[in-house]
């Protein structure tokens, strides 16, 4: 029978309050893990082995259903949805697909690729390879050395990766986008409310997006930058601190364009009513840590004052439309 | 396929570049045969646009939407509130998400019938109907998120300025107001799935895009010539249909 499946229903029943179990896994095994609240952290190690470790209540148990290509853990509770703190040790091949309700889910140290989902919770991955996706209604995501494809978003929360080499697509609502240190031939970024920050390489040959409804976007650019750039607003401003001279017939309404060097990569950047800052990569390091700080803070970076800052400074934030 | 060029075709078409980039095109366009082809499009098109009278936006659409809905996975009764009680008793959760699957791809229909043409000029032909509608694009393309619009021809269609009336006034379309708010009575009808946390961040985020929404419908009013702030509205509007649609999967999700 080609798709054979061994199926072992380990069921560890209430009462125990908790697990500590591992179990040997064949490569091409798929981890699924499904929660409701409690939090998700995964570990990886070099063995080929799963190792779980739950801690829950009387009311609740895990069930491991593992078949040939699968092990599936799911929280069951009596009355309740069942709610577990996980601790899961992992292979670093093994695939992950991580879903919680209120579940705070932390991924360090795997090179497969990774699904995770929350409602309410945040999700942290450090790592991750091929495909990386992660998604929280109201949790903020963070992602960081990962290589593949990115695929992420929070609706109430902002949006954070660093180190990435690989497609990236960030999306969020009421949150601020950072990108800092990605590499992508193909990059889109939006977000309603809130700013996106850039610093990463440009590609030749690539094509990078950002844009918000109300916040400002800041890109930091190599010293010779060879892109086309397109820049869009309706009521905000345009700065940049590299030389840029717009001819008549470049500019269309709200939306104009020039180019830098070569042209080889296109760039665009629209505020609907932020600004829009191209500067130079080591600029907007120096904000970096500044303007991350606010986004922890809870302040999306919505129109942030650049020129009054001075080196070290805080950029200044106001908060219009600010929920 | 396109190059640093495909952007600025209808500039030139339109004769809005300087000199310098005017002489640089006519360089590049004997090397270039998609080029020279959609500069011919454009003429075309541009001729054909100038040749149009001022007719109402199509909205006959929707009656045959709505009809295959009605006939389709949901209920009639989703329309008429005081019947909704009955009808929440009776529809399975496979019923309930085939019904929001089914308004998420009306959504996706109507945004694409208002906005997802334009952009289509410069890639596709002029159709010889002379609906005004079909003249802007010759056939239906993949309901898509504005995200996917096709960048490259953003610069082309402010010239066409009749077809912008059109185009401007679908922005209005009741259509799309009447698909969001079913969402939204699909949503309202889940909510008791969701935690009241989820609720209230559902709504805030609601405020928010209906904030966004207003914002652009205004600036189109303003300027309803701009490229741009239409691009932008319907993004906008997008960025709400997604919302409401992963609330209501949410919902869905909790059984």
């Amino acid at each position: 029978m080609t798709h054979a499946v061994t199926a072992l229903l380990f069921t560890i029943l209430a009462g125990t309050g908790g697990v500590d179990t591992t179990i040997a896994v064949r490569k091409g095994t798929r981890l699924e893990v499904d929660n409701f609240a409690g939090d998700i952290k995964v570990r990886a190690w070099s063995k080929d082995a799963l190792r779980i470790e739950a801690s829950h209540s009387r009311r609740t148990r895990v069930d491991i259903d593992r078949s040939q290509s699968l092990i599936r853990l799911t929280a069951v509770g009596r009355m309740m949805p069942g709610s577990v703190d996980y601790q899961l040790t992992v292979p670093t091949w093994m695939p992950l697909d991580l879903h919680g309700m209120s579940a705070e889910i932390d991924v360090d140290g795997t090179r497969a690729a990774v699904s995770a989902k929350s409602i309410n919770g945040d999700i942290k991955i450090r790592g991750g390879g091929e495909m990386i996706t992660a998604s929280s209604l109201q949790g903020q995501v963070e992602v960081e050395d990962a290589k593949g494809r990115v695929e992420v978003s929070s609706t109430n929360s902002g949006v954070k990766l660093r180190g990435i080499s690989g497609d990236v697509q960030a999306e969020s609502m009421n949150g601020m986008i950072l990108l800092d240190k990605v590499s992508a031939k193909s990059l889109e970024a939006s977000t309603v409310n809130g700013s996106i920050v850039f610093v990463g390489s440009i590609v030749s040959g690539g094509d990078y997006n950002l844009s918000t409804h109300n916040g400002t976007v800041m890109v930091g650019l190599p010293e010779k930058p060879d892109v086309a750039v397109t820049v869009s607003t309706f009521s905000g401003e345009f700065s940049s601190t590299f030389p840029i001279a717009i001819e008549r017939g470049q500019r269309a309404g709200k939306r104009f364009s020039f180019i830098l060097g070569d042209g080889s990569a296109k760039l665009e950047l629209e505020s609907f009513q932020g600004g829009v800052r191209l500067a130079r990569m080591a600029e907007l390091i120096a904000r970096l840590p500044r303007l991350e700080a606010d986004n922890d803070d809870g302040d999306n970076g919505d129109e942030i004052d650049w020129d009054h800052d001075d080196d070290n400074a805080k950029p200044k934030s106001k908060s219009k439309h600010k929920e | 396929m396109t190059d640093r060029w495909t952007e600025r075709l209808s500039e030139y078409v339109d004769g809005d570049l300087n000199d310098r980039d005017r002489e640089a095109i006519e360089a590049h366009l004997p090397t270039c045969a998609t080029c020279r082809e959609t500069v011919a499009e454009l003429r075309e098109l541009l001729s054909q646009a100038r040749a149009l009278e001022p007719s109402p936006p199509a909205v006959d659409l929707w009656p045959s939407i709505a009809a295959r809905i009605e006939a389709g996975s949901r209920p009639a009764s989703m329309r008429q509130p005081a019947r909704w009680k009955a009808w929440r008793l009776t529809l399975s959760l496979p019923q309930a998400s085939l019904a929001a699957l089914g308004l998420v791809a009306v959504t996706a229909a109507a945004m694409w019938w208002t906005v997802g043409q334009a952009p289509r000029l410069v890639t596709r032909g002029p159709s010889v109907s002379g609906d005004r509608t079909s003249t802007v694009g010759p056939g239906p393309a993949a309901p898509s998120p504005v995200a996917s619009i096709d960048r490259s021809a953003r610069a082309s269609v402010p010239t066409l300025a009749r077809a912008d009336q059109s185009l401007a006034a679908a922005f209005s379309d009741p259509q799309y107001d009447a698909t969001i708010a079913e969402l939204q009575l699909v949503l309202d009808h889940e909510r008791s799935r969701l935690d009241p946390k989820t609720v209230q961040v559902v709504e805030k985020n609601l405020r928010i895009i209906d904030r966004a929404v207003a914002d652009a419908r205004r600036a189109v009013l303003a300027d309803p010539s701009s490229l741009y702030l239409r691009e932008h509205l319907a993004q906008v509007m997008m960025q709400k249909v997604d919302l409401l649609r992963q609330a209501t999967q949410f919902a869905m999700s909790q059984g």
